[in-house]
């Protein structure tokens, strides 16, 4: 059941954190790109996803206001159903000095979140505006306000079911003879048409997959290891899951080190709940691995991360890795994915998104990770 | 034209060398040398994203799907590929260009100053930038701290852009076939209309029809209400729209196609007039001929009409393998179409209500006139 916060409680937890750091303003800057893995504070602040670069400008007071790019996108800018004003332009920069909480709060502290992510020339114009201290506040920010709301949880659980049905037509659908990047194309139009906004989708097949790739032009083959992640996203929130399709019969290794990696992902998946540092729940997956023999699988280069937050406002709680302290919280949410090279088979993919509950963790997905075969 | 961009391009983008020769490469490879001997240059880095790559796709070929790219050239010797994604994935980017050497960035600033270091046996390089327009200031600042202990950065965009503003015959060959997928996509779409189908539907029967006609991707924009401009999806409603302006775009071949329609129970009104500007700026259409002029011969046709608000900041621009190329008719300054030069012209018309309006076509323009690519003002195919 969606439980959440509102937006209204988001915009205080940051005025709260601003309060404590003695900020100002806050300029939250958008790159327009709207990634599945990548923060984007905009939409984190305002729900607005702009065709370009966007800024929020929050001040201290609580006012907020948003200018988007481009101009084109005026109509829709109007239509925005936020706490403040909204100004679609093609030159951000020259707004942002209009603007009356920039000017409103001219002798005070700046913080700026999101900045390195912008194109270098309005970086420098936006920092040139200003000629005194401006501080980087991108981890204060997404430290402040980690959870989701009620709105993007009910995103996230379509989201999970829009995936689900995306694999189930994979499985009716893949086989031997297909290209990866026309299976990759109906599987992006199929989940469009569940609904989907978007999609992150990889695709690739091999009889020993080194990673995880981009669907390519090659034919899939009798043999091959099919591995995706579906990555939709309903109403600008994202949500993954990881498969793994043995293209033919499996053979027994494959099912043995696949069910090695599932017994991975839920004891990561057993260890989360609120209060427990994510770094935990990396060291449960990584020990059931090394426990089987496959220590030096579970550290770069073979592996970086076993998961990672899901935007694309906030993708609190980051990454699913040792070096991430992260105290998770309620109402998080974040995929969890083993997915592991191991020598036998290549690349193995099995993943859930999973949301922190009051006791725990749920999945967003209903049938979780198993080897699927397709003759 | 702004377009919501695809998050991860799934279509078919392995390099194929029957559709772009590797002399093709090898041709824009000496022209961009030339330039970079012009400006004394040691050596050039070229920048893409997976949104805006033209730049590195037009010498390369190379597509970038996960993050940024960069192409590393020296002034002599082979080429280098800076690709995001771990060492594993670098099979499926390799697939993707006629360049040997792709590699993964792991640390940009270390990986741009070594081979900073093999490029400039003299220890001091000014080097070349092209794409970095676009480049986040994170990459720019990795990019400036390799480059800045001994050497300095010179950005060649204007130089080196005009290099594609002229189109190869293979080039303008690309694009009538991209052409010819967003004329399938567009058919599809008011078919689907017709039909009874939601915008949402339609769009989607569009991009179906884009792909099966080989299209790598495609970009839509929809009215959100009976004659609202050209916006993204935002929720998951499938209204019917009516009068329904769209957006298209369709790639092939890393070559774009995009033009606006309208889709109106009747050719009057708004419509009428917008057809009747774009015809005028059809006619126009030449070398030497001037952004105002354009504007001139379309205004005239529009009245009692303003011109629509969604084209005000650019009614026309390149196009090829970026969506919008130089020049921006209506943002640059002084632009003129040059012969070989590929161009979209569009006009709109903003009435009372609902009584609004955009159509565009998409223009070759040749030593005597122009040739019409693809025409949003006519009617779609049976």
């Amino acid at each position: 059941m969606a439980v959440g916060m509102n937006q209204d409680d988001r915009i205080s937890a940051t005025l709260r954190c601003m309060a404590d750091n003695g900020v100002d303003l806050l300029i939250a800057c958008s790159n327009g790109l709207h990634m599945p893995d990548r923060p984007d504070p905009v939409v984190h602040l305002s729900g607005y996803r702009a065709l370009g670069e966007s800024f929020v400008l929050l001040r201290r007071d609580g006012a907020l206001s948003l200018i988007v790019s481009p101009a084109a996108d005026a109509e829709r800018a109007a239509c925005w159903k936020g706490p403040g004003a909204c100004v679609a332009t093609d030159d951000l920069a020259a707004a942002l000095a209009k603007d009356s909480a920039w000017n409103g709060a001219n002798t005070g502290r700046v913080a700026l979140v999101g900045v390195d992510a912008i194109p270098h020339r309005l970086a420098e114009r936006l920092l040139a505006i200003r000629k005194d201290e401006i501080v980087a506040f991108d981890d204060s920010f997404y430290r402040a306000c980690g959870r989701k709301t009620a709105k993007e949880i009910k995103g996230a659980q379509r989201a999970g079911s829009i995936a689900e049905q995306g694999f189930q037509h994979l499985l009716e659908l893949a086989g031997p003879g297909m290209r990866e990047c026309d299976l990759a194309v109906e599987l992006k139009c199929y989940m469009q048409s569940l609904g989907a906004d978007d999609n992150f989708l990889m695709l690739c097949a091999s009889p020993h997959n080194p990673a995880v790739m981009p669907s390519s032009n090659r034919t899939i083959e009798r043999g091959d290891i099919l591995i995706t992640e579906l990555t939709p996203s309903y109403e600008g929130q994202f949500v993954q899951i990881c498969r793994t399709v043995s293209i033919g019969p499996s053979s027994t290794v494959l099912q043995e080190k696949y069910d090695l990696v599932v017994r991975a992902m839920w004891a990561g998946i057993e260890t989360v709940g609120p209060g427990i540092p994510m770094s935990q729940v990396c060291a449960a997956i990584d020990r059931v691995l090394e426990a089987a023999g496959y220590a030096e699988y579970c550290r770069p280069p073979h592996m970086r991360r076993r998961g990672h937050g899901l935007g694309c406002g906030s993708v609190a709680p980051g990454d699913v890795a040792t070096s991430n302290n992260t105290i998770l919280e309620e109402d998080m949410i974040f995929v969890l994915h083993p997915n592991q090279y191991l020598p036998e088979t290549g690349y193995l993919m099995c993943g859930e998104p999973v949301r922190v509950t009051a006791t725990g963790a749920e999945t967003l997905s209903t049938r979780t990770a198993a080897l699927a075969s397709i003759d | 034209m702004k377009m919501k961009n695809t998050e991860l391009l799934v279509g078919p983008y392995d390099w194929d060398p029957a559709l772009l020769p590797l002399a093709e490469f090898e041709a824009r490879l000496e022209a961009v040398r030339r330039v970079l001997a012009e400006w004394g240059v040691t050596a050039l880095l070229v920048h893409g994203h997976s949104v805006e790559h033209g730049a590195l796709a037009y010498l390369t070929g190379f597509t970038p799907k996960l993050g940024p790219a960069f192409a590393l050239v020296p002034r002599e010797g082979p080429l280098r590929i800076l690709a995001s994604g771990g060492a594993g994935m670098m099979s499926s980017a390799k697939l993707l260009t006629w360049v040997k050497d792709v590699r993964p960035i792991n640390d940009l600033r270390n990986s741009v100053g070594e081979w900073l270091a093999e490029a400039s046996e003299e220890g001091h390089a000014a080097l070349g930038l092209w794409g970095s327009n676009v480049m986040a200031r994170r990459p720019y600042q990795a990019v400036s701290a390799a480059i800045q202990p001994s050497g300095q950065m010179i950005e060649l965009d204007d130089a080196l852009d005009a290099l594609r503003r002229r189109k190869s015959p293979r080039e303008l060959q690309l694009l009538r076939e991209a052409c010819r997928t967003l004329a399938a996509a567009r058919n599809a779409f008011e078919r689907a209309l017709k039909d009874g189908a939601g915008a949402r539907s339609a769009a989607l029967a569009a991009e179906r029809a884009a792909y099966a006609n080989g299209a790598q991707d495609v970009r839509m924009l929809t009215s959100a209400r009976d004659g609202g401009p050209p916006a993204p999806f935002d929720g998951s409603d499938d209204a019917c729209v009516s009068p329904l302006l769209a957006c298209l775009a369709a790639r092939f071949a890393g070559y774009w196609a995009a033009g606006l329609v309208t889709i109106a129970a009747t050719q009057d009104g708004a419509l009428a007039h917008a057809q009747a500007g774009l015809a005028a700026m059809l006619r126009e259409a030449r070398p030497g001929v001037t952004c105002d002029d354009l504007l001139r011969a379309a205004a005239q046709h529009l009245t009692p009409y303003q011109l629509h608000p969604w084209l005000e900041s650019a009614w026309g621009d390149g196009i090829g393998l970026s969506l919008e190329e130089v020049p921006m008719l209506g943002r640059d300054k002084h632009p003129k179409l040059e012969e070989g030069g590929i161009y979209t012209l569009r006009c709109g018309a903003l009435g009372d209500g609902s009584d609004n309006a955009v159509v565009s076509a998409m223009v070759s323009v040749s030593q005597t006139g122009s040739d019409i690519l693809w025409s949003g003002a006519e009617q779609a195919a049976s």
